[in-house]
């Protein structure tokens, strides 16, 4: 190696960390260059000053005994925790993503057809909206004719075919009606 | 970590031993022996409370530092002004500087001396610079696992290494180590 490395290289020398390849080619280049010598000696000073701290420095006293008791509420609260809480905490995005999934699915199957007029109602229900109608509207022809029966009231017959004259037909019986009873 | 564990129990028996590391960062990025000790609490209680996140392939000492790191982070955030004042300038305050960790009584005087001086270089550091070392130091982490920590590259964590540690080296003389 002719080049010299980075010289933050040296701290990965130092702390022992490089692979066993570039670890040679390192060695090699520090036999031949003191200006990389005194760079790793430099670093490898500061590690070794760094190392006078104290590793596990001491808390207070009651530092670990409130520690102890605040996880071991944890622990308890945990442990306490009914299953299906605990297995829906511990999946809780996967259930996330499943109830959007379900939502956006329920969505797109439930959702009328493009281009329908009227989506708050269905073709059936339109069927069975005019066969309701069309129903009522016999019955009321059939009570309005009995009731032209029992008054002695000449009731004519609708027109044969019935067609959209048929409630003006209607119309006009009732009209008939309200002139013989006055 | 293994799968036993994974345990409640036994995780509480983990974490208790990673206490006094993480302790030992925390005070010395934060300054404050108070802070840190509750710092170091919120630290345990939430690695135990969000146990489910951790993803096994990482390092479990690196997930508990990197944790303590945003905790820092966010206290340092919050009140800027309060352990600026206590670091930048420990020299100018008497007594000395201890940062908040007492010494144990059998060390002797040039030890100590030692000691001291390394703490005052230490706080005059820029806190990206410190926080790398430190969690070199306390966390034991490779410095890859310490550029996952702080969300750096591994460049920017090795060149803030070797300008930190250059600085540490420069106020112990040769002879001492």
């Amino acid at each position: 190696m002719n080049r010299c490395p980075e010289p933050a290289e040296w701290v990965l020398y130092a702390a022992g960390e490089p692979s066993g390849t570039r670890l040679a080619v390192l060695r090699a280049h520090l036999g031949n260059c003191a200006a990389c010598r005194e760079e790793l000696a430099a670093v490898s000073r500061g590690l070794a000053a760094l190392g006078t701290l104290e590793r596990e420095p001491a808390m207070s006293a009651g530092a670990e005994t409130a520690l102890r008791r605040r996880l071991a509420a944890a622990v308890a609260r945990k442990t306490a925790r009914p299953w299906i809480v605990a297995l829906f905490s511990r999946h809780r995005w996967t259930a996330a993503a499943a109830l959007v999934l379900w939502v956006a699915l329920a969505a797109a199957f439930f959702a009328p057809a493009r281009g329908t007029p009227h989506p708050w109602i269905t073709d059936a229900q339109v069927v069975e909206e005019i066969t309701a109608i069309t129903a009522a509207v016999e019955m009321l022809e059939v009570g309005n004719v009995a009731v032209a029966q029992e008054n002695g009231v000449n009731h004519k017959s609708p027109p044969a075919d019935k067609t959209d004259d048929e409630t003006e037909w209607l119309l006009q019986e009732l009209s008939d009606e309200r002139g013989v009873e006055g | 970590m293994t799968r036993g564990a994974n345990q409640p129990e036994n995780i509480e028996q983990v974490l208790v031993s990673f206490a006094p590391r993480v302790y030992g960062l925390l005070v010395r990025l934060i300054g404050r022996p108070d802070v840190a000790e509750d710092l170091m609490q919120e630290t345990m209680l939430r690695a135990f409370r969000s146990l489910e996140t951790y993803r096994p392939e990482g390092k479990f000492r690196a997930w508990i530092f990197r944790i303590a790191v945003n905790l820092a982070r966010d206290w340092v955030r919050r009140r800027p002004h309060e352990p600026a004042t206590v670091l930048d300038d420990p020299l100018e305050t008497a007594p000395a500087p201890s940062l908040g960790v007492e010494m144990p009584p059998d060390a002797d005087a040039q030890h100590r001396d030692r000691r001291r001086r390394v703490e005052v270089a230490l706080a005059r550091l820029s806190p990206a610079d410190r926080e790398v070392l430190l969690l070199r130091f306390y966390g034991d982490l490779a410095f890859k696992d310490i550029a996952k920590v702080t969300r750096e590259p591994l460049g920017t964590v090795l060149a803030r290494a070797h300008r930190a540690l250059k600085k540490l080296g420069e106020i112990i003389p040769e002879e001492e180590l």
